[in-house]
């Protein structure tokens, strides 16, 4: 799927690095310039950025700002050529160090060229909080949900905002880096406001 | 999690409860049906009771430990699977283009046998949930010899495990690749059983013809794809868009159909195990002509030393243990490797932070998007067509829960 020209691949393995702590890339690749359809979403933008990491895919990424987020959206969705018409992949990551440390990654197609570009949009603080783009593109409904679920990251303008794979009452957010993992007891669950209809 | 309170709502329409434990939800899915008579007016799942936390646990392995954790998702074609994580682990390591011919040509023959084999369940069980029996028992019979070739070649007829980082865990046995001819050219004899069962089968023309509707918009907005997506008539295969594994090298169409309902998603795949049977024999030919050459990448920072080796040279033997303790490490990134699965696009996303464990990996589940996509497709139809819908979408909890 590459779009830019491929990843030299001769990179040595990152054994230098510590786990847990921030990774540091060298350098990221060389850019000789950017793809077509990318470079329309850098001029229109010009908040938009290409971070400094090495994308192994070759998909063009580009972060913005949160509060920019929808606005980029609804370009891809109408105005870009060409249009992106299919919402991938949605989908949260958790960078413990970084400040705003939970990162949301957006991948659109066009079918009409079959090229995809990758939104990034960062959030922290107490309430982690991105603009939902749940009525920009529906598809984004359940993925945004499961962001909530994983990673406690709000989304406003979620008409349905509520946990899909953990049960209501679960604490915690399993997929943030502090929250531990195979320490605890098997918890059997009961539901406690079950009515009698659902025998 | 929607707890029920109330079986009738103020509008006078009756919420029916349905699942998780259904045998037409396939797995644990509950449905929340809205109901007006015999007429769902909303449909609401509810997932989550499958959630075995995989993307979590997987934090906690390293690299090569994780694939074994893949095959869980989707139980049905673990193969896929493991190719959409070591193609991702792949592109971090910056290694996709030397994958050995071999090595992509057997790839390509397993997933096309899990496609296969994932479809035969598929058909058995939808034929099943809308009353014919028989195809059933006809599709565990084929589906055996699928794995048996499975076993024969990975040790293991399910969680097979069998693509490893860098190629494959072991050459195919002497005799795999007679095997799978004899199978592949049995089959299509097969599929011809299971159309005159079912294709102009009038009750199952009623059940299937115009039911589960879903127009391309619909299909495109709620982010489905597979037969889903194509039997709305769009044309959309990640082998074509995005070949992978060498899939450009082989000829083959894409099925796909505009009548949107769940009929044409039947036929869309009956047509898609053919085409199956198509790249299978091309691949037996180019394996044939492969004999051996190797299936694994010449890296030492992935490919364990051979045994051989091991028995004569301490540095092997160092080496060796120094990639099972701490595994292969690639270089800080990320990597999305998409590749379509029996049920659709299927990705797996990988972090690395440059340590031994992947940071975070994330399955992009077909299912899950399908799901989403169904209430549009069951809302205004009658009660008895929902296990029909279900069926069409061949969801598989694993990995819409993972």
């Amino acid at each position: 799927m590459a779009t830019s020209p491929a990843q030299s691949g001769q990179s040595t393995p990152g054994t230098q690095t510590v786990p847990g702590q921030t990774p540091q890339v060298d350098a990221p690749p060389p850019q000789p310039g950017h793809p077509a359809h990318f470079q329309t979403l850098l001029d229109r933008f010009p908040d938009a950025t290409v971070p400094k990491w090495n994308f192994a895919d070759g998909i063009p990424t580009a972060a913005v700002k949160p509060d920019q987020l929808r606005e980029v959206a609804l370009w891809l969705r109408d105005d870009a050529s060409p249009r992106y018409d299919f919402l991938a992949e949605l989908c949260g990551t958790h960078w413990p160090e970084r400040d705003a440390p939970f990162e949301i990654t957006y991948i659109f197609h066009s079918l009409e060229r079959h090229e995809r570009v990758r939104l990034k949009c960062s959030t922290g603080g107490e309430t982690p909080t991105l603009p939902s783009l749940t009525d920009v593109w529906p598809a984004s409904n359940w993925p945004e949900r499961e962001v909530y679920d994983m990673f406690g990251v709000s989304f406003d303008g979620h008409p349905d905002l509520r946990r899909i794979l953990m049960p209501n009452d679960w604490e915690g957010h399993p997929l943030r880096k502090d929250f531990p993992l195979g320490e605890e007891p098997v918890e059997f669950y009961r539901p406690t406001d079950a009515g009698p209809a659902s025998t | 999690m929607v707890m029920l309170s109330e079986t009738r709502t103020e509008q006078g329409t009756m919420i029916l409860n349905m699942g998780p434990q259904h045998p037409s939800t396939h797995g644990v899915l509950r449905l929340l049906l809205e109901l007006d008579g015999e007429t769902v007016v909303n449909c609401m799942p509810d997932v989550g009771f499958l959630h075995t936390g995989i993307e979590k646990t997987m934090e906690a392995r390293n690299y090569h430990q994780a694939i074994v954790l893949t095959d869980r998702t989707d139980y049905l074609s673990p193969l896929s699977n493991n190719l959409s994580y070591v193609l991702a682990v792949e592109k971090l390591f910056g290694i996709e283009k030397e994958m050995p011919a071999r090595a992509n040509v057997v790839r390509v023959i397993m997933c096309e046998l899990s496609r296969i084999g994932s479809h035969l369940v598929w058909l058995g069980t939808h034929a099943l949930d809308l009353g014919a029996t028989t195809p059933f028992m006809y599709c565990w019979r084929e589906r055996e010899q699928i794995m048996a070739i499975m076993e024969n070649s990975s040790g293991v007829r399910m969680m097979t495990s069998y693509f490893r980082i860098g190629g494959l865990c072991a050459d195919v046995p002497d005799g795999f690749a007679g095997q799978v001819e004899t199978f592949a050219r049995n089959f299509p004899k097969r599929v011809d059983e299971y159309e005159t069962l079912l294709s102009k089968n009038p009750i199952f023309m009623d059940r299937t013809r115009g039911v589960g509707k879903m127009s391309r918009e619909d299909a495109l907005r709620y982010g489905a794809t597979g037969p889903v997506l194509r039997s709305a008539g769009v044309q959309f295969d990640i082998r074509k868009v995005y070949p992978y594994s060498g899939y450009d090298e082989y000829e083959f169409d894409v099925p796909f159909s505009n009548d949107c309902d769940v009929y044409s998603r039947y036929m869309i795949r009956i047509r898609e195990m053919r085409e199956s049977v198509r790249i299978i024999l091309q691949g037996v030919e180019k394996l044939r002509d492969l004999d051996g050459t190797p299936v694994k990448v010449n890296n030492p920072r992935i490919i364990f030393p051979s045994r051989e080796k091991m028995h004569r040279s301490m540095e092997s033997l160092i080496h060796h243990f120094k990639l099972v303790s701490e595994g292969p490490v690639p270089p800080a990134g990320e990597a999305y490797a998409v590749i379509e699965s029996p049920r659709g696009e299927q990705a797996t996303y990988v972090f690395s932070d440059g340590s031994n464990k992947p940071h975070r990996v994330r399955f992009r589940a077909p299912s899950f998007f399908n799901l989403q996509a169904m209430p549009p497709m069951i809302n205004d139809g009658l009660v008895a067509d929902v296990v029909a819908c279900i069926g069409s979408i061949d969801i598989i909890l694993g990995e819409i829960d993972r």
